[in-house]
């Protein structure tokens, strides 16, 4: 920068408009750090995973702690059926996208409590958005840390394109989390192998699709996704976490070989 | 920890289901979103959301800044507002050091939000005498309702709560759900009467008419349009187009000139004196 404020960039800056695609485009000339290279954001699913009770979490968590000697992970929750409940009776009530937020925030946030009290003998804590300054901290005496999915948008949540339900969820919100810090991976722990033709519940005949690009999976226009799509439209955008992975969680051994760095479900890169 | 009973009233799929419309439902299925396109209710139809500009009008200090503080005050008397401040010069000032030491744009948005904050408290100082204060924005959106019966109006950063987690822009590092989107989305939700952008120009020109004296006043213009003109620069947040492209109960916002300052309450009573931007 030249040590001065008023020369350069910064000088364009503050003369400049914000709107100024030419300005915008000199501010993404020098590199972005990672803050936490070292850590892996992994999200566990709310109606996929927490919602199963002890016969999915349990297994899960002792594949968790077994990872702590080796692997950082900032672990975020989904939300689930009682979110599921909360916007339905809201949209019925007529609450806006951003009090659905609030909504689906709560629940993610019972989610997180309860890993954590299941975690709490590791000395593993839960953090809110307020706590993440500390999160450096806890994953550096800890290892890892709790956190809710959703991105703490409250009632600032955007409207999504079609009907009220909030476009950024708890899949968003982590990633985001993954994004931000220049995490080493972003991994979503679910109930299927990971992304399909049509959703595995509902459909035999669906074909299971190990690794795709956002663009290609934007092209295929599936009705259904194991991401939200939002995810999609912000990895194209990122600096840093440009890859996920959703693995079933269900099946001991995945979550390990996926923060080895190993493919044992489906691969979404930008 | 491991033990292998399932639980006793998991569903066939073996997921704990709650009864609802949604239930077993993927939130990520279009038909199943599609179902939820409900009317909303309004929870502050008769407040008007103002967006007081930070490097527009409070950076300018006392000159631009007391004479519209006299007409808010005025406004105040006929009209329930909910004022977002702008960031203005330190926030450029921020991003342009953090950009310099390679921070991200979540990192970015964390920051400036420090700097709205300090205009909201200085404009929250010039209109106490009005029983208008800034609020602290982790109170602010859940109390709003009781604070606006409470009061003639109060003061927010503009910003969206974002923060950390601010989406990576397209172009560059800037983030760009700043205080004009964050005022946008707060009147959105809450379903308020307007939205009026208050700057230093008299809305939006066909180029910037500070460096462009022959530049073509546009007073109307829908977000299609807008995009089709695809304009070097905008007086407001580029991403508001898209905001107001979802919009369900905000679907157009005003830019007025608030060196001006006498535009500010026919701007309130739905009168046209700057550029309006409508949904479509």
């Amino acid at each position: 920068m030249d040590g001065d404020m008023m020369s350069g960039l910064g000088a364009a800056l503050v003369s400049g408009s914000l709107t100024d695609e030419a300005l915008l485009a000199d501010t993404g000339r020098s590199p972005v750090m990672q803050i936490l290279p070292e850590a892996n954001v992994v999200k566990v699913g709310g109606q996929s995973f927490i919602d199963r009770g002890r016969s999915a979490v349990f297994p899960l968590i002792d594949e968790i702690v077994a990872n702590l000697a080796d692997h950082k992970m900032i672990i975020g929750t989904g939300a689930g059926t009682r979110a599921r409940h909360a916007y339905s009776v809201g949209l019925d009530l007529g609450m806006p996208t951003g009090v659905l937020s609030v909504l689906g925030t709560f629940v993610s946030m019972q989610n997180a409590r309860m890993l954590h009290y299941l975690l709490a003998s590791h000395g593993i804590p839960f953090i809110e958005p307020v706590q993440f300054p500390q999160l450096p901290l806890y994953l550096s005496e800890r290892q890892a840390c709790i956190f809710f999915g959703m991105p703490p948008y409250t009632f600032w949540q955007p409207n999504p394109a079609v009907g009220r339900i909030p476009p950024h969820r708890t899949d968003t919100g982590s990633y985001l989390v993954s994004e931000v810090f220049g995490a080493r991976s972003m991994i979503y722990v679910k109930d299927e192998d990971g992304l399909f033709s049509a959703d595995p519940k509902k459909d035999k005949n669906a074909r299971f699709i190990p690794e795709i690009t956002v663009d290609e999976l934007t092209d295929l226009d599936l009705d259904d996704l194991v991401v939200e799509h939002s995810v999609l439209e912000l990895m194209r955008n990122a600096q840093h976490r440009r890859s996920i992975q959703i693995i079933n969680g269900l099946k001991p051994g995945n979550l390990t070989a996926a923060l080895n760095g190993e493919h044992v479900g489906t691969i979404i890169s930008a | 920890m491991s033990d292998d009973r399932s639980s006793e009233d998991a569903a066939p799929d073996g997921r704990q289901h709650v009864q609802s419309l949604l239930m077993r439902e993927s939130l990520l299925d279009k038909r199943v979103m599609s179902s939820t396109e409900v009317p909303t209710a309004r929870m502050l139809p008769n407040c008007h959301v103002v967006k007081v500009g930070g490097r527009s009008i409070i950076d300018g200090g006392k000159a631009s800044t007391y004479p519209l503080v006299e007409a808010i005050g005025s406004a105040l008397q006929q009209h329930k507002l909910i004022l977002g401040t702008g960031g203005g010069v330190r926030t450029r000032h921020v991003f342009s050091v953090g950009i310099d030491l390679g921070l991200p744009t979540g990192v970015l948005a964390q920051l400036s939000i420090a700097d709205a904050l300090g205009n909201a408290h200085m404009l929250g100082t010039l209109l106490s005498p009005y029983g208008v204060v800034a609020i602290p924005p982790e109170i602010f959106g859940h109390l709003l309702p009781l604070l606006m019966t409470a009061a003639p109006g109060v003061i927010f950063n503009g910003d969206p709560p974002f923060s950390l987690w601010e989406h990576p822009p397209s172009v560059g590092r800037i983030p760009p759900h700043r205080t004009d989107a964050g005022s946008f989305l707060l009147a959105e939700c809450f379903g308020c009467a307007t939205l009026t952008l208050v700057k230093d120009v008299n809305g939006l020109y066909d180029a910037d008419p500070r460096s462009h004296a022959d530049a073509t006043f546009i007073p109307e213009i829908t977000a299609g349009e807008l995009r089709e003109r695809n304009l070097t620069t905008l007086p407001f947040d580029r991403v508001l187009l898209d905001l107001l492209d979802n919009a369900r109960q905000m679907t157009s916002f005003q830019v007025i000139n608030g060196l001006r300052p006498e535009l500010l309450e026919p701007a309130l009573n739905g009168e046209h004196v700057g550029t309006i931007v409508r949904q479509k």
